[in-house]
């Protein structure tokens, strides 16, 4: 194992540089002992609001998860695992308003892979694009080096598949990354693709594409 | 919140204006230093020692 590192707070607040991060990315995956630390500081930073900081900054909307739906939503900028968490409940905006900040608590408290993932990977995020009359609206959360996603779709639904194919098509086959399960006004699926995913498609019960999207990774 | 809010206020002006800076998300130590016309260092350190803070607050 390699040495414990130093800046788990630089690297829970997100102000470090690329190459800074991958370094401790890497370390975090096999040392325990500093993935505590550093979940510990990013839950410091997820309890914090923009209004806590009497300097005069700019609105803090955080430029990877730009929510435009949040002042609908009503849950506070409280940082970008809020910012996550409201986003997976964005989709089921229509049928829910009031108590997301309990779903939001629910989310974060009882499921512990998912908690465990939003709070230790830097995530990006898309929408599906509609192929289909039927196709429901929904969103992907996905970690920056394609390691996790995971996906939210309108409605406690049962019959849909989620099939990915990976960034590089010459590396590996389209996989089936398996059904979401319904969570209340939603449904979910948390996967850990086999390769990092390029594209992603919303399949009906009977394979017909519902709807799709393009993962695409930016440079910090 | 409300025991992170409190540490936050009782944090010198010096780590509050730069934890304020890194807390928008959009800026790198580097970036936050340049900013404040401050060694990088000094960020660093600035930013450490605030979330050291809030931490020790927050399980206190």
């Amino acid at each position: 194992m390699s040495e414990h590192v130093e800046d788990l707070e630089l690297y829970a607040l997100g102000v470090l540089e690329q190459e800074e991060r991958v370094k401790i990315d890497a370390h975090l995956a096999s040392c325990a002992q500093c993935s505590q630390r550093a979940g510990q500081a990013e839950r410091v930073v997820a309890a914090m609001q923009p209004g806590m900081f009497d300097v005069a900054t700019a609105p803090a909307a955080p430029v990877v998860v730009p929510l435009k739906r949040r002042s609908k939503i009503g849950v506070a900028a409280s940082g970008w695992l809020a910012a996550a968490a409201a986003l997976a409940l964005a989709v089921g905006l229509g049928t829910q308003r009031a108590g997301d900040h309990a779903r939001l608590a629910a989310i974060v408290n009882t499921d512990d892979v998912i908690a465990q993932t939003l709070v230790h990977s830097h995530f990006l995020h898309a929408a599906f694009n509609p192929a289909a009359q039927s196709a429901p609206s929904a969103k992907v959360i996905y970690a920056r080096d394609g390691s996790w996603l995971y996906v939210v779709v309108d409605g406690a639904r049962s019959d849909l598949h989620v099939a990915c194919s990976p960034a590089n098509p010459k590396s590996a086959a389209p996989v089936d990354l398996g059904a979401p399960q319904a969570r209340g006004a939603t449904s979910e699926l948390f996967a850990h693709p086999p390769q990092r995913p390029g594209s992603l498609r919303l399949l009906g019960a009977s394979g017909e594409v519902l709807a799709y999207v393009t993962l695409t990774y930016p440079a910090r | 919140v409300a025991k992170i809010r409190a540490a936050i206020a009782a944090l010198p002006a010096e780590q509050r204006t730069a934890l304020g800076l890194a807390y928008r998300g959009d800026l790198t130590h580097t970036e936050i230093a340049a900013r404040l016309g401050l060694p990088l260092g000094t960020v660093k350190s600035r930013l450490m020692l605030a979330m050291r803070k809030l931490s020790a607050a927050v399980q206190a």
